[in-house]
């Protein structure tokens, strides 16, 4: 008897596992990369903090905007099917390198928002700072690097913005100003990618 | 006797499931190019050494960061890498007729929804199997990702110049002859990184 029952239970078990995916609502996932904050040195770091090498990312000040449009035509903006799930996974905070290999790193931040359709909203480094560092965000804002991955079970357009700055020696002022030893502004030197990001169906 | 060997039946057939995809063999590929270091010349050079035309990638510091995301909710991704050298400390090693087989390898398990990165740093520790020199001389190639999941991997690439470098213990510095700060130029570019599946 106690056999006939294992094996309805894992019958059932297999039929599940191979159908649950199919029946579920679809999945889709955005994992977009951020680079945000100030670089101060040119020189990398080993994961035990020695100065050495390359570092991640060249000397400057960096910004991503991300943007993210519901292009739905449903009219129901109170469909909570409309809610996306967000959530940050930080490879290199306050500066250092913390996922590099052979480290992993599990998401840290959580968000959520409900997007109706027709409607657009964004995360830039300040959000993700927010939910990083919490409130206030630092000022410079360390280096930070990761990916901001965006759920949903409706398809998305998302666009990233990603801007870099550089100048030869910034000013602590409350302004980051780039300034020679006698005050005179400097040459800045600034470079922007905008990329649309490519979405996963995970099922 | 066929009854009490039913059960072991289905669990054989259920393990593969649950348990596959850590130690399956990899199907999917993305070759992530890199460029990494400081090259200091705006002139070339031929496979014999001789200094003429132009450089692989123009005189300046390069950085990339490549950062891999698992997506799925279940399976552990069992990621292997490899790294395919064509500029080797400035040497363009692996221009035309010449070939490269990769030359270092490493490999990491990654759990769903979990991210990691290599970055010049790692690539050099692997190339050097030590500390990294400070520069960085000059490294391009592919660090090529195998995995049994589906993978997000992306990479960013960053770039500066200074018309003149100047090496301190723990700095780069764009100074002019009379120390003063000089005016540096930036780049940034992000791909998407495209696999196949095989």
């Amino acid at each position: 008897m106690r056999t006939r029952w294992a094996v309805l239970a894992l019958g059932i078990a297999i039929v599940l596992a191979m159908a649950a995916p199919a029946s579920a609502k679809p999945q889709f996932s955005y994992a977009v990369k951020f680079v945000c904050g100030f670089n101060p040195s040119n020189v990398g770091q080993s994961l035990d903090g020695e100065k050495q090498g390359e570092p991640t990312v060249k000397l400057g000040n960096y910004a991503t905007d991300i943007n993210i449009y519901n292009p739905d035509v449903i009219i129901d903006p109170t469909n909570p099917d409309n809610q996306l799930f967000k959530k940050v996974l930080v490879l290199v905070g306050d500066g250092k390198v913390i996922g590099r290999e052979p480290k992993s790193v599990e998401p840290t931040g959580f968000d959520f928002i409900t997007l109706g359709p027709g409607n657009a909203t964004m995360d830039d480094c300040n959000r993700i700072g927010e939910l990083i560092y919490g409130s206030p965000v630092p000022f410079p804002y360390p280096l930070t690097i990761g990916f901001l991955v965006i759920q949903s079970v409706y398809e998305l357009d998302v666009t990233a913005v990603y801007t870099a700055q550089v100048c030869s020696a910034w000013a602590f002022n409350d302004k980051l100003d780039c300034l020679d030893p006698d005050g005179r502004g400097n040459g800045v030197s600034i470079s922007e990618d905008v990329e649309q990001i490519e979405g996963k169906r995970l099922f | 006797m066929t009854k009490k060997l039913l059960p072991f039946a289905l669990l054989a057939l259920a393990l593969p499931l649950f348990a596959a995809p850590a130690s399956a063999a990899p199907t999917y590929s993305w070759s992530v190019k890199f460029v990494c270091g400081y090259n200091p010349t705006n002139i070339g050079q031929s496979l014999d050494g001789t200094k003429e035309g132009e450089p692989t990638v123009k005189f300046g510091n390069y950085a990339t960061d490549i950062n891999i995301y698992n997506p799925g909710y279940f399976d552990t991704a069992g990621i292997r890498k490899k790294v395919i050298l064509l500029v080797t400390k400035g040497f363009p090693n692996g221009r035309e007729p010449k070939v490269s087989k990769p030359s270092a390898f490493d490999g990491i398990e990654l759990p769903p929804m979990t991210a990691t990165m290599d970055d010049c740093n790692r690539i050099a520790e692997l190339i050097y199997g030590g500390a990294v020199p400070t520069p960085m001389p000059l490294f391009i190639g592919f660090l090529v990702l195998e995995s049994n999941v589906d993978l997000d991997v992306t990479a960013v690439y960053t770039a500066e110049t200074c018309s003149y470098w100047v090496k301190s213990p723990d700095r780069l510095d764009c100074l002019d002859p009379d120390g003063k700060h000089q005016g540096v130029g930036i780049s940034i570019d992000v791909d998407q990184v495209k696999g196949r599946q095989f």
